[in-house]
């Protein structure tokens, strides 16, 4: 930690967001009072639904009301700094599932093909050769728009195309895993095959499992957003980063004849805080191989 | 010599691999006798590893296969009927060890030791010979190490037969403690009598909370712990329990038997003279020296009570002074644990120390048996002798070893008939090359196979077959 200033930026930068996540309702209440006559759209029950304020659309540059303005949203203007306070939580709530289904999809399937080799081996890893045959985001793509466009089909998709890549990276260590001493010695007293794996080999595995998982949630995220800007993810005026790039597209050139970075804040604001998300999974999952690989360990 | 507690006959071990079948083993025949040492000896890929490891399938299989041959285990177990107390069916014993196949009477169950039936026909179950084809005729309990079960297989490895590696510290897990590795030992293959000591613990943990005035709510949770246990006791295998290890909260039920575990360990490193045990079950196996870690790989395969434990080259890694130290803690511990030892090694030194008989194996053959001091005093095989001859004797003034010539055969394409017949100087094409020789028992128990000594005899003069060392003089 010390000797890696940025691992420290990295471990902030998270907790900010974990702290803002935990905070949102206090950050970000919803108005006290919404309805027609107050000109305030809002779902009471949801509060992932960024309220809408007044009857236009077009976006309002940052004020008191509104500290990073408001965006064009459907069919009211849309607060942006509510959208990005409660699309932390959907951020970090996108991210982990995820990563965390992807990782126990890997984890399993790669134990089992590393360990026990011979068929099995051979059937898990063409199905994953032919998975990572395809452009992730395009197969994705696919996916969501074979069984529609929702948050929850979103996350499907993509942690249906992740999990591919760690089973390959957890085989091929328990493949040189299985070949250590200690395992023929845990065989030789008399440990059964699951046990093995579970107790001598995963452990053996899992750090460069969560080095990668850990860089990878800040991808996920981004991946997710790439997908919502094209419009495949969420409902309308749902908070999500991605989701709020999104709704902007039409007013992203300015305004037509005058200034053309007239609307920043409405894409400025939402791309600092993916860019700020990704970038601290990153410094963090570097921080993690610090810790945990001993080869780079100073 | 007394009824063997391993018998290995015929063990015949192909690897298929894509050079071709290496015929590691051919027909190994090999006698453990209940607390003796035997001596394994012989060059790099004669299959001294290969015998041991295939008697507890630890060869990889494939490209592997045991392709024929026997392995006899002498093993009592608790009695089924009085769980080990000791009852009439096992005679107040606790074990049972008797026969299966033979009811303890020794003779074949199929032709009642005639070796033939009545309309004359040999009996194909005994090969003829009227012994009892499962206990060798000793009328004991014998399992046949080589058609048991995966799970069976699983009960005899650790507790029947353990091992003892080479590398210490690879057979060793770099990420668990020494404490938990120690501990799994005796979590597999003694988790009745665990768990009895932990109900033991417990009743009395309660006993005590009764006299305290705060222990109504831990009298409880105890109470179900005790429940737990007691359950475990009967479904030692239970998956519920195993499930239950793994909820929060509730797994710490398991913690009582860990604590038994612990104490184990703590004993099993005591007796293997470890100093200050209690600190080395904390630590990680990178923090031990190297005969630390041979110490500790040595208690984890005492945990389990073996009959036969297999010290596979244990101290080829150490250097001579940690070397000693191991073998007189090895020879300590046989004499007090009574178990028998299967000590391999390429050392003839170390075996003179160690060993009460010893083996030679030549290219996947046992060439010569004898107990340890015959065989340096008359080494009968042309390669003991060779092998012999080569030690360099201090009071000797030497200019040139004696050697045996040329190179160990390629096993894929042995050399038919006797395997060391291309090197051997007595060897004599019209049976050499195409008869396998046999153990030959020529007496004080010991064995050689050797057309020389066998009913081929008459084609060696009696000079040949002398005892001696070739020694070329300055």
């Amino acid at each position: 930690m010390k000797q890696n200033p940025l691992s420290v930026v990295g471990l902030a930068i998270i907790l900010m967001f974990i702290g803002i996540a935990i905070a949102a309702p206090v950050l970000a209440p919803l108005p006290a009072v919404c309805g027609p006559d107050v000109g305030i759209v809002c779902d009471p029950n949801d509060p992932y639904i960024i309220p809408g304020y007044g009857y236009q659309r077009d976006p309002l540059p940052p004020s008191p009301e509104h500290p990073f303005g408001t965006t064009p949203g459907e069919p009211a203007r849309l607060d942006i700094y509510y959208g990005i306070i409660w699309g932390t939580r959907n951020a970090f709530r996108v991210g982990i599932v995820v990563v965390g289904s992807a990782l126990l999809i890997g984890i399993a399937l790669g134990l089992l093909a590393g360990f026990r080799g011979g068929f099995l081996d051979e059937v898990i890893m063409r199905i994953v050769d032919i998975m990572l045959a395809f452009p992730a985001l395009i197969l994705a793509i696919a996916f969501v728009a074979a069984f529609g466009a929702s948050l929850q089909n979103l996350m499907i998709a993509v942690a249906a195309v992740w999990w591919p890549s760690y089973v390959r990276l957890v085989r091929g260590d328990v493949l040189a895993a299985r070949e250590q001493g200690y395992v023929e010695a845990a065989r030789a007293i008399g440990a059964s095959d699951f046990r093995i794996m579970g107790r001598h080999i995963l452990p053996n595995v899992i750090y460069p499992i969560i080095i990668l998982s850990s860089m990878d949630i800040g991808a996920v995220v981004l991946v997710i957003a790439a997908l919502s800007f094209l419009g495949l993810g969420v409902a309308p005026n749902y908070a999500d980063w991605g989701g709020l790039v999104n709704l902007t597209r039409n007013y992203i050139v300015g305004q037509v004849g005058g200034d053309s970075l007239a609307y920043w804040y409405t894409y400025v604001y939402p791309g600092l805080f993916i860019f700020l998300f990704v970038l601290g999974w990153n410094l963090l999952g570097d921080a993690f191989r610090d810790i945990l690989d001993p080869k780079v360990r100073r | 010599m007394a009824d063997p507690v391993l018998r290995v006959s015929g063990l015949k071990v192909n690897f298929y691999t894509y050079d071709g079948v290496v015929k590691a083993l051919d027909g190994v025949s090999l006698d453990v006798a209940p607390h003796e040492t035997l001596g394994l000896v012989g060059e790099t890929g004669c299959g001294k590893s290969v015998t041991v490891n295939s008697l507890v399938k630890l060869i990889p299989i494939p490209p592997g296969r045991i392709e024929s041959g026997r392995a006899l285990l002498h093993w009592p177990v608790p009695c089924p009927h009085c769980r080990g107390k000791g009852c009439g069916t096992c005679g107040g014993s606790g074990k049972l060890d008797t026969c299966e196949a033979c009811n303890g009477r020794g003779t074949c169950s199929a032709c009642r030791g005639h070796g033939r039936f009545r309309d004359g026909k040999s009996c194909a179950r005994c090969a003829g010979v009227g012994k009892c084809y499962a206990c060798d005729a000793t009328g004991k309990r014998h399992v046949d190490l080589l058609a048991l079960s995966p799970r069976e297989l699983r009960e005899v490895r650790g507790s029947a037969m353990s091992m003892i590696f080479q590398e210490a510290m690879s057979a060793l897990n770099p990420v668990l403690k020494i404490g938990e590795q120690v501990g799994e030992s005796f979590y597999y293959h003694q988790r009745e009598a665990l768990c009895r000591a932990t109900i033991a613990r417990l009743e009395k943990e309660i006993e005590r909370a009764r006299g305290a005035a705060t222990g109504a709510v831990r009298i409880v949770s105890l109470r179900l712990y005790l429940t737990l246990y007691r359950w475990m006791l009967n479904k030692t295998e239970s998956r519920l329990l195993q499930f239950l290890r793994k909820v929060p909260v509730v797994r710490r039920y398991h913690r009582w038997i860990e604590k038994e575990m612990e104490q184990r360990s703590l004993e099993a490193l005591r007796k293997v003279r470890i100093p200050a045990p209690e600190e080395v079950l904390k630590a990680y196996p990178h923090e031990l020296s190297g005969g630390m870690t041979q110490r500790v790989v040595i208690a984890i395969a005492l945990a389990g009570n073996p009959k036969v434990l297999v010290a596979d080259e244990p101290t080829t890694a150490l250097d001579v002074t940690i070397q000693s130290q191991i073998l007189r803690l090895m020879q300590d511990l046989k004499a007090e644990l009574g178990a028998a030892i299967i000590f391999i090694t390429h050392d003839l030194a170390v075996i003179a120390q160690i060993a009460d008989r010893v083996a030679v194996m030549y290219a996947g053959t046992i060439a010569e048996t004898a107990p340890v001091r015959e065989i340096f005093k008359r080494p009968l095989h042309p390669y003991t002798r060779g092998l012999i001859g080569a030690i360099p004797r201090p009071h000797q003034d030497l200019v040139r070893l004696s050697e045996i010539p040329g190179n160990v055969p390629n096993l894929v394409n042995p050399p038919g008939g006797c395997r060391f017949h291309p090197r051997c100087k007595f060897a004599k094409a019209e049976v050499c090359a195409s008869e396998k020789p046999l153990l030959f028992d020529v007496g004080n128990g010991h064995l050689v196979a050797c057309h020389m000594y066998d009913q081929n005899a008459p084609l060696w003069t009696d000079e040949d077959r002398q005892p001696r060392v070739e020694v070329v003089a300055r």
